[in-house]
């Protein structure tokens, strides 16, 4: 397809204005004067690339970044600024390929430099670096063998079109002895997009993808607490059910009415050393010679063998009748009495 | 004494050790119900009172086309809770901006990049916490293509090089100089 006249004379004065600068520069001729220097030095027109000799030398050696051209006598001399001496120091670069949106990427520089420690006075900004990249994270590791990283996180949150090379941000950073500067270099990732620009409209590949449905309660943890206060549950009473056994034979080995119930069962009911032992048994509760006239001292410091008042009684009236005027005693049993009044015991005391 | 003060103390134990069972067992229960209740349907697990039951009826609303209604649940619930719960209420509001900004679509770019905005937010928020989040993954790069964030070289058209096929020189079915 032949071009249209008038197109083809935009093309030709388009080719004519972009070549324009070469040839006003070639026909400069050769002995003409250079152009004037201006009084501030050059400025980088691109992405600085910082030296990689060794810059944290003292001012004045010949490797440190040069602050101005040297002074001539027909050059107006600048006044001179502080000029910080960049160091790159070793970077550990990220994997340089398959990153899709969202991903993380980790980058490590190494906080020495010929040896010795280096410190950045601050650490870059949790803030968003260039068009596709966030800064997530940055801090100051260890590693095994006690070398210092600055560890810096990135997410990628906004996709090119299609397969591209970017560039993590490059870092210039002042150190915390105030006369150089920690500088890194722009580092390559592939970043792919994980969608067509036009949709594909198949299953599972829709305009976007679809809504979480409402979430389950996970009942694990209700399970997990039930489970345990159920366990706690069953061994407090069978610990509680063991100390009760144990109070119990306890109580039997240390309580008057108790012991003498274990010895009465030994003796014959009938026989004088089983109404002796359960006279005993009443002196010691009371901590004193109880006789019928003074039950009522026995009863203050023993007031659960209320209930058994009028066996007691009973009891010293047939003692009075079973020593000292040798007749029967009647129908008062010393064994039976013990027993009922070792069971209040157990239940007051134990 | 000191073994009847023990028992006391076990006992008390024993008492405390029911109420919490009692407890956990009402808890446990009402759980099984609610699953029950989001099985049969969204509308019914709305009833409920938890924060799984708000997300229940914040869904319901954008079921029901109630996209302000839906904000509002999803706002409230995002400020009220975290984990698992919390980004799935991100995904799903950045879901509700952007399902709105795709009705309005390119040819409204007015009324629908606000909405893609949200939506980005939502998502980004989301890959923050969770950066293996896929299906937010996808979602954010949906939002990125209904409303691209340009790099500024791109928006200010550089020079191109001279070896770019842009060039008038090396642009095809175009031969400088011949008729």
């Amino acid at each position: 397809m032949k071009p249209l006249p008038a197109l083809r004379l935009l093309g030709t004065l388009l080719a004519l204005a972009c070549t324009l600068p070469a040839g006003a520069q070639d026909t400069r001729p050769a002995d003409a004067a250079p152009a004037p220097v201006a009084d501030a030095p050059p400025q980088p027109t691109g992405p600085v690339i910082p030296p990689q000799t060794d810059l944290s030398k003292p001012a004045g050696s010949s490797d440190e970044a040069p602050a101005a051209a040297p002074a001539t006598p027909d050059m107006p001399v600048a006044p001179a600024t502080p000029v910080l001496a960049a160091i790159t120091p070793e970077v550990i670069a990220p994997r340089p390929f398959g990153y899709v949106i969202g991903d993380m990427v980790e980058q490590r520089i190494a906080l020495d430099h010929d040896g010795a420690p280096i410190e950045p006075a601050t650490l870059p900004p949790l803030e968003r670096a260039g068009n596709w990249f966030e800064r997530r994270d940055a801090r100051i590791e260890q590693d095994a063998s006690g070398r210092r990283w600055l560890v810096i996180d990135y997410q990628i949150i906004n996709v090119p079109d299609e397969l591209r090379a970017l560039e993590l941000p490059a870092l210039d950073l002042e150190l915390t002895d105030g006369k150089r500067r920690l500088q890194t270099t722009p580092l390559p990732v592939t970043v792919a997009p994980l969608t067509p620009e036009v949709v594909l409209a198949r299953a599972g590949l829709e305009a976007m993808r679809p809504d979480l449905p409402a979430p389950h309660i996970d009942p694990a943890p209700f399970e997990r607490g039930l489970h345990a206060a159920l366990s706690a549950g069953a061994a407090l009473v069978g610990l509680w059910l063991l100390l009760a056994l144990l109070r119990q034979l306890a109580a039997r080995r240390r309580l008057p009415f108790s012991r003498a119930q274990r010895e009465l069962s030994r003796l014959d009911s009938g026989s004088p050393d089983s109404w002796r032992r359960l006279h005993r048994a009443l002196d010691d509760t009371a901590g004193q010679v109880v006789r019928d006239g003074n039950l009522s001292v026995l009863l203050a410091r023993a007031p659960w063998l209320a209930p058994l008042e009028a066996d007691l009684r009973r009891f010293f009236e047939a003692s009075q009748v079973r020593f000292f005027a040798d007749r029967p005693a009647g129908d008062v049993d010393p064994r039976s009495l013990c027993a009922r009044a070792a069971k209040l015991e157990r239940r007051a005391l134990a | 004494m000191r073994m009847r003060s023990l028992s006391s103390l076990i006992a008390a134990g024993i008492a405390v050790s029911i109420a919490v069972a009692g407890w956990e067992g009402y808890r446990l229960s009402s759980a099984r119900d609610f699953n029950r209740l989001v099985d049969s349907g969204v509308d019914a697990a709305a009833t409920q009172g938890s924060p799984e039951a708000e997300f229940a009826r914040a869904l319901s609303l954008a079921a029901h086309n109630d996209y302000d209604g839906a904000v509002r649940a999803y706002k409230e619930l995002s400020r009220n809770t975290d984990g698992a719960l919390l980004q799935a209420v991100l995904y799903n509001l950045g879901n509700l901006h952007l399902r709105e900004a795709l009705q309005f679509g390119p040819e409204s770019i007015g009324k629908s990049l606000p909405l893609a905005e949200l939506s980005k937010t939502s998502y980004r928020e989301l890959l923050r916490l969770n950066p293996q989040h896929w299906d937010a993954k996808y979602n954010l790069e949906r939002a990125l293509r209904l409303a691209p964030e340009r790099e500024a070289s791109d928006e200010e058209a550089p020079p191109l090089p001279q070896n770019s096929e842009r060039a008038v020189t090396t642009m095809k079915a175009f031969t400088l100089g011949l008729p």
